[in-house]
């Protein structure tokens, strides 16, 4: 087989589509040919990339809840009108209607030329207006404040103190930036001065602005939780990442902002919890010990997938907590189960190694990071297996994290 | 005939329960918009309570029959609007290890190009990658909800991969799995 023929098979061979001959052919040239190596690694990281990326933007969103609602009118009444037809019909039951349709038809037409920058300069930025929608992509959905707290550098109970800079993403674009002052009243996780700078997509009175995480408005208390970006500047963890404070409780967005969030309808939905039980659950949490292993987007990730012969390479991190200095120790063993019930050999051909495994952590409130490094050699059998990365802290206890790694033959 | 084939709406409401996220969240992804994926998911079911009488399950999986309804109400719709840029300004792209805040801007970046690579395709092109590697569907399967030969599929993924990966800038390291 040469490469060309090769190269047009090699993704049916990684999704294991091919006839055995015709794999067997493929893995016979794969053993003399670099270059077709080369590729196959390039387009098996492609897959995994996608397939995360897939998955995550599919985890952000749900249906709307009124869906069946308006399927079932729909059906109920047999044929639907035309749109037009039923449009045309709601315009001339009353003749005032024809009059706003056509003042609207005029405002939108404004609206897109100014938008174009056709007419005059933009309005005051901190002014209110009334926002466009769009939607978003968020990179990750969180399934419980363990993970949410993992994710986070920090976390901080503060005040929306007002606008620092609205910032536009290109020079002729639609899309804006606004960098908010966050005066800190009370930290939960990490380090931060007492004031720091959030940043979120769109601008008050200027269009765009994210559905799902609607811009803050001064004087607004939230629990925040942030990643930290370049230059100290922060951005919430999506529509997950923050937690009005009213009246001493705390709501999640669903609740606070009366936004269809559906995906706050199995997880992280706080209706009314008191701001010092909800804190304190947040700080437990928060100052726990916790390894996390991370994918590209250094986001937490407890599941892998290769195929035979194959190799990965993650971080995995070791927050400290509220304990420190002390040394650490990793351990790894195969495991029966995803609840790391009985520990089971690891087959000869997957190696598995972590570059530090030991270590000495400082202060409390550090994270430290190791390289993990999976090899599964070509004569290993396919299939799931569960591996265990114990931890030994000094002073702090024991622990673990069980990772899925599935081999593809 | 299942009941809800008989024209029973509470059977059909159950049927809905039952698929309205797996066609909705196929929907999003193959046309990249709420508003897209929202019409599509109306008009997945309305076809098929209007055609209920035709599902044989002997031909194959109603899984399957969703697949191809949902794949061709997708390529259908013209696209309406592209999803608006994600926020990528002052991120400061970085190729050093253990240096977090770069690496956090850079992995980010990458994972956001990927995104942005995936809508750059044509929805024919994005439905085949949706089918496959988020629904895991064989390329029989794919075959079939598609209405394309199996050839067809196997030089559309090949393709279609080397072409995400060549806007990704071809990127042949693996890391950060």
């Amino acid at each position: 087989m040469n490469c060309a023929t090769a190269d047009g098979l090699l993704a049916a061979y990684l999704d294991g589509e091919l006839t055995p001959e015709t794999k067997g052919q493929v893995q016979a040239h794969l053993s003399t040919c670099e270059r077709c190596q080369k590729e196959i690694e390039a387009l098996a990281a492609t897959q995994y990339e996608l397939r995360q990326a897939l998955k995550s933007t599919a985890d952000s969103v749900s249906p709307p809840s009124q869906a069946w609602d308006e399927l079932e009118q729909l059906v109920a009444g047999g044929q639907r009108p035309s749109f037009t037809r039923a449009w045309a019909l709601w315009l001339m039951e009353r003749p005032w209607r024809i009059i706003v349709t056509i003042l609207l038809i005029i405002a939108i037409v404004l609206g897109i030329l100014w938008g174009l920058d056709v007419l005059s300069a933009r309005s005051n930025p901190t002014g209110q207006g009334q926002p466009v929608s769009s939607g978003a992509s968020w990179a990750k959905s969180f399934e419980d404040m363990t993970e949410l707290c993992a994710a986070s550098d920090v976390i901080a109970l503060g005040m929306v103190d007002r606008v620092i800079r609205v910032t536009r993403a290109q020079p002729s674009g639609h899309l804006y930036f606004t960098d908010w002052a966050f005066r800190i009243e009370k930290v939960l996780k990490g380090r931060v001065t007492e004031e720091v700078t959030v940043h979120q997509t769109g601008a008050a009175g200027l269009g765009s602005e994210i559905a799902e995480d609607p811009l803050f408005r001064r004087g607004e208390r939230y629990v925040l939780f942030l990643k930290r970006g370049a230059q100290e500047i922060f951005y919430n963890l999506g529509p997950w990442g923050r937690y009005k404070v009213v009246d001493g409780r705390v709501y999640s967005v669903n609740r606070a902002l009366e936004y269809r969030t559906w995906y706050f309808e199995e997880k992280l939905d706080f209706n009314g919890v008191a701001q010092d039980d909800f804190i304190a659950d947040v700080t437990e949490v928060a100052e726990s010990p916790r390894l996390t292993f991370m994918d590209r987007t250094r986001l937490p990730v407890d599941v892998f997938r290769t195929w035979i012969g194959g190799t990965i390479t993650s971080d995995v991190a070791f927050w400290t907590g509220k304990y420190g200095p002390g040394k650490v120790s990793y351990t790894v063993k195969r495991v029966d189960n995803k609840n790391g019930d009985n520990p089971v050999p690891l087959p000869e051909g997957i190696r598995f190694t972590i570059t530090p495994a030991k270590f000495t952590t400082a202060d409390p409130g550090l994270t430290y990071e190791s390289r993990v490094l999976i090899w599964v050699s070509p004569d290993t059998p396919g299939g799931t297996y569960w591996v265990s990365v114990d931890y030994e802290f000094e002073g702090a206890g024991s622990g673990h994290r069980i990772i899925t790694l599935h081999v593809d033959s | 005939m299942e009941t809800w084939q008989s024209g029973n709406k509470s059977a059909f409401q159950a049927l809905f329960r039952q698929y309205e996220r797996l066609v909705f969240k196929n929907a999003y992804l193959m046309t990249g918009t709420r508003e897209d994926a929202e019409d599509v998911l109306q008009e997945v079911f309305i076809s098929v309570w209007r055609s209920r009488h035709t599902f044989d399950p002997e031909k194959g999986s109603l899984v399957t029959w969703l697949h191809r309804i949902t794949v061709n109400e997708c390529l259908r719709r013209r696209r309406k609007k592209k999803p608006d840029p994600l926020p990528l300004d002052g991120l400061d792209p970085a190729d050093t290890r253990h240096t977090s805040q770069e690496e956090i801007m850079a992995s980010q970046q990458e994972y956001e190009r990927l995104l942005r690579a995936l809508d750059s395709l044509d929805r024919k092109h994005r439905a085949v990658l949706v089918l496959r590697y988020f629904n895991d569907l064989s390329y029989a399967e794919i075959a079939q909800a598609m209405d394309i030969p199996l050839g067809t599929v196997k030089s559309r993924i090949n393709q279609t991969l080397k072409l995400l990966r060549g806007r990704l800038g071809g990127e042949a390291t693996r890391r950060g799995l």
